[in-house]
């Protein structure tokens, strides 16, 4: 009774928190848009808001993920082939960007690429409001993923392997060894980064948003800048347009990441971790790699910098106004409130969201070994806790947003809304850390315990918590950093200042382009997340165990 | 002591233990001897009760304990990789299979295996023999009616491995303890029991 209970918690709460949302939002905005889907999908090209959003959607997300694979390959090679001196600061330099909360990215980039930038006005360069600054941002955020998925791939490599090669013909030419030994070696580790390099791209918003500027419009913001969807009577097109979207998203984002369930299956050594035995080489006493190295390294904290750069500056002189402002109670803009929501939005998100992220593992490792209904269950189970993955934060906010209010209208106004749709978002990165590391967990501890008389209880509190307590700190750091980041559901679902969040603030300070000091505010919120984030970053790193299978 | 009847465990289809008898005497220490992947580990996990077979039973003291969970068996056991628990000391390690932990026991049984004042030493810093010994104290300790050895010795060189096996008896029929060891070595074997049975005389399972 006891098993079942505890192997039917995490169902019941995931089906509560994000599929009967989903399902219900689905149904809403069917009613509310009077046509069916696939009407609904063939109307999208003959709306003025969303004519040849889809297409742009995927022509972005390829070219992202080319541009992405293209820098991000060279620099894993480098990385994982040559010891370089400082070694683990250059690829902590190189892996950073990827944990950088998307409003943080766009603010620094704003400042990077943007009219006033230091490289508009020194070297005429005009990139606002163009696809190309959005795809050097999600290649500049998404190089970091290919760095830390395919490196260690490279490193990891038994140099003996390369030495018998280099010994045969069919290996006795760089170019076989690449094609024969390294192509098959790094293969499934790229085509897993180029994969979730396209979803993240896929579902970019913020960076759209702003980079974008007014006429560009992917999927992922048509969708979120429809303010009366799932209302019945005026909401038709609004909720025609993100039905349609929301549906080819879920398509295309399901074969994505059933794609990457493939190449994770085929390879275990795909998403390794940080830390692993190194075989790497001296580095040869070439320039140009060096030159190169260092160029990649500028790219990489460049728009870090401009970002803590512009808190320092108001209306283009130096100034530590926008700090004294931005903590004093009296202006539009001060940090302390939305600063307070942020880190309870946080730490509610830790301490729900790792437990039930820790049942579900608990069930999915233990049953999944079993035979029939028990086996099935731990499948269904697992692709259920990952079903966030395949909708973008701005479908969870409309899940939540309508699903819940078809329940009661109410509901829209409690303050732990967005603390949903965190939880929603902040799972299923928890489970990845948790599962691997349960999964891999020597099965003999546990038996060993209980042929020591030890109960369940005893089990789980003396043996495997404190074996799982690597893999679950690195959960709740990233559950944590997951929910101080999120910016799409939250920004959906904002209704009251009581709900401002550091990135929600950073998005209205930013869209207040005739005050310079709220755009300076701004830069201290996305300095604060930035310098959080990374303190986070840098002790998760520190938990890491080596041989632990963690995927993010 | 111990009567296994009719064991009969089967993994994704292949059966690896067919229709298992075995019986084992009050406090005799049986060696059950046979080559790797002949169902010996299986027939001491069955045992224990982390293998549920497809059927049999087993009876412990004349209880019948196959429904039973392996926490209640009143069965303890030395895994062939240890099992030792890496995040506790040696004294937490033999503290957790003890009701009530009290230090002059753990003390006392680190002396009967040789390793007094070893309390506070991590796990990582054991060597292989001590690592044995610690997984047997452990085991012990917690009073078990049948001791079930899977190979514990199995990784240590040759010398090692038969002074081990001789302390290993000495500890156990000190206590009177009722034990199977499972081995593939015959001088092992020979060493630490009072009788030796073939794998292949109790089951008819194929490798």
């Amino acid at each position: 009774m006891g098993k079942l209970v505890l192997h039917t918690v995490p169902a019941v709460l995931v089906i509560l928190l994000v599929i009967a949302p989903f399902i219900i939002a689905l149904i809403r905005l069917s009613e509310a848009s009077e046509v069916g889907i696939f009407e609904a999908i063939s109307n999208l090209d003959n709306r003025y808001q969303t004519n040849g959003a889809v297409g742009f959607t995927l022509k972005l997300s390829a070219i992202s993920t080319l541009s992405t694979v293209s820098i991000g390959l060279p620099l894993a090679w480098w990385m994982g082939r040559y010891h370089w001196p400082a070694h683990s600061i250059i690829r902590a330099i190189l892996t950073t960007p990827f944990v950088v909360p998307s409003m943080v990215a766009t603010i620094g980039f704003i400042s990077l690429l943007g009219p006033q930038s230091w490289l508009a006005e020194n070297f005429n360069l005009k990139l606002w409001h163009t696809m190309t600054a959005i795809v050097i941002a999600h290649t500049w955020y998404n190089v970091a993923l290919v760095v830390r998925l395919v490196e260690p791939a490279i490193a990891r490599l038994d140099p003996s392997l390369e030495e018998s090669a280099r010994l045969l013909p069919g290996g006795n030419k760089a170019w076989k060894r690449a094609l024969r030994l390294w192509w098959p070696v790094v293969r499934l580790n790229l085509a897993a980064a180029a994969t979730l390099t396209f979803v993240f791209s896929f579902t970019s918003f913020a960076l759209v948003r702003h980079l974008g500027g007014p006429g560009m419009y992917n999927m992922e913001r048509a969708m979120a800048e429809r303010p009366f969807t799932g209302i019945i009577g005026v909401g038709a097109v609004d909720s025609e347009i993100v039905l349609a979207f929301g549906v080819i998203q879920l398509v295309i984002l399901t074969a994505a990441l059933w794609l990457l369930t493939e190449f994770q299956q085929r390879g275990k050594t795909w998403l390794p971790l940080a830390t692993e035995k190194s075989t790497r080489l001296q580095l040869p006493k070439t320039k140009h790699q060096k030159l190169l190295m260092g160029s990649a390294l500028a790219a990489a904290t460049a728009p870090l910098y401009f970002t803590i750069k512009g808190s320092f500056s108001v209306a283009g002189n130096f100034s530590f106004e926008a700090w004294q402002t931005a903590f004093s109670s009296s202006h539009d803009f001060a940090l302390i409130q939305p600063l307070i929501n942020t880190l309870r939005f946080a730490i509610l998100t830790v301490i729900i969201a790792v437990p039930l992220a820790w049942l579900a593992a608990n069930s999915v490792s233990t049953l999944e070994n079993e035979k029939g209904w028990s086996a099935r269950y731990a499948r269904v189970l697992d692709v259920m806790v990952m079903a966030p993955f395949a909708l973008s934060a701005v479908m969870v906010g409309y899940g939540i947003l309508i699903g819940l209010s078809h329940l009661s209208n109410s509901l829209l106004l409690v303050w732990w809304l967005p603390l949903i749709a965190h939880l929603i978002i902040a799972l299923p990165f928890a489970m990845r850390v948790i599962l691997p590391a349960m999964r891999s967990l020597d099965p003999s501890y546990l038996e060993a315990a209980r042929t020591l008389g030890a109960s369940q209880l005893k089990v789980i509190f003396k043996v495997h918590i404190p074996l799982l307590r690597g893999p679950l700190i690195v959960a709740a750091i990233l559950a944590f950093a997951v929910s101080l980041g999120e910016f799409g559901a939250t920004w959906l679902l904002w209704n009251t200042p009581d709900w401002t969040t550091l990135p929600v603030l950073i998005d209205r300070a930013y869209s207040r382009p005739y005050d310079p000091i709220a755009r300076s505010i701004a830069h201290v919120a996305a300095s604060l997340l930035l310098i959080t984030t990374l303190t986070l970053f840098i002790t998760a790193e520190k938990f890491r165990m080596t041989g632990q299978e963690g995927e993010f | 002591m111990l009567e296994v009847k009719n064991a009969t465990v089967s993994f994704s289809g292949k059966l690896i233990l067919d229709a298992v008898n075995l019986s084992v005497g009050d406090s005799e220490i049986v060696a059950l001897l046979g080559p790797s992947g002949c169902g010996k580990t299986t027939l001491l996990r069955y045992i224990a009760g982390l293998e549920k077979g497809s059927g049999g039973e087993v009876l412990i003291a004349g209880k019948d304990v196959s429904n039973l969970p392996p926490e209640k068996r009143s069965v303890g056991m030395v895994f062939q990789n240890l099992a030792l628990f890496p995040h506790l000391d040696v004294a937490g390690n033999l503290a957790f299979g003890m009701v009530i932990p009290e230090a002059e026991k753990i003390a006392e049984m680190l002396g009967i295996v040789n390793l007094a004042g070893f309390q506070e030493r991590k796990i990582e810093t054991l060597s292989g023999g001590e690592g044995q010994r610690v997984a047997l104290a452990r085991s012990l300790l917690a009073e078990p009616t049948i001791l079930l050895l899977d190979e514990p010795l199995a990784s240590l060189d040759e010398d090692l491995k038969l002074a081990l096996a001789e302390d290993v008896r000495k500890i156990l029929k000190d206590r009177g303890i009722t034990a199977i060891h499972v081995t593939h070595d015959r001088q092992v074997a020979k060493k630490i029991s009072d009788r030796i049975i073939e794998m292949s005389e109790v089951t008819q399972a194929e490798d």
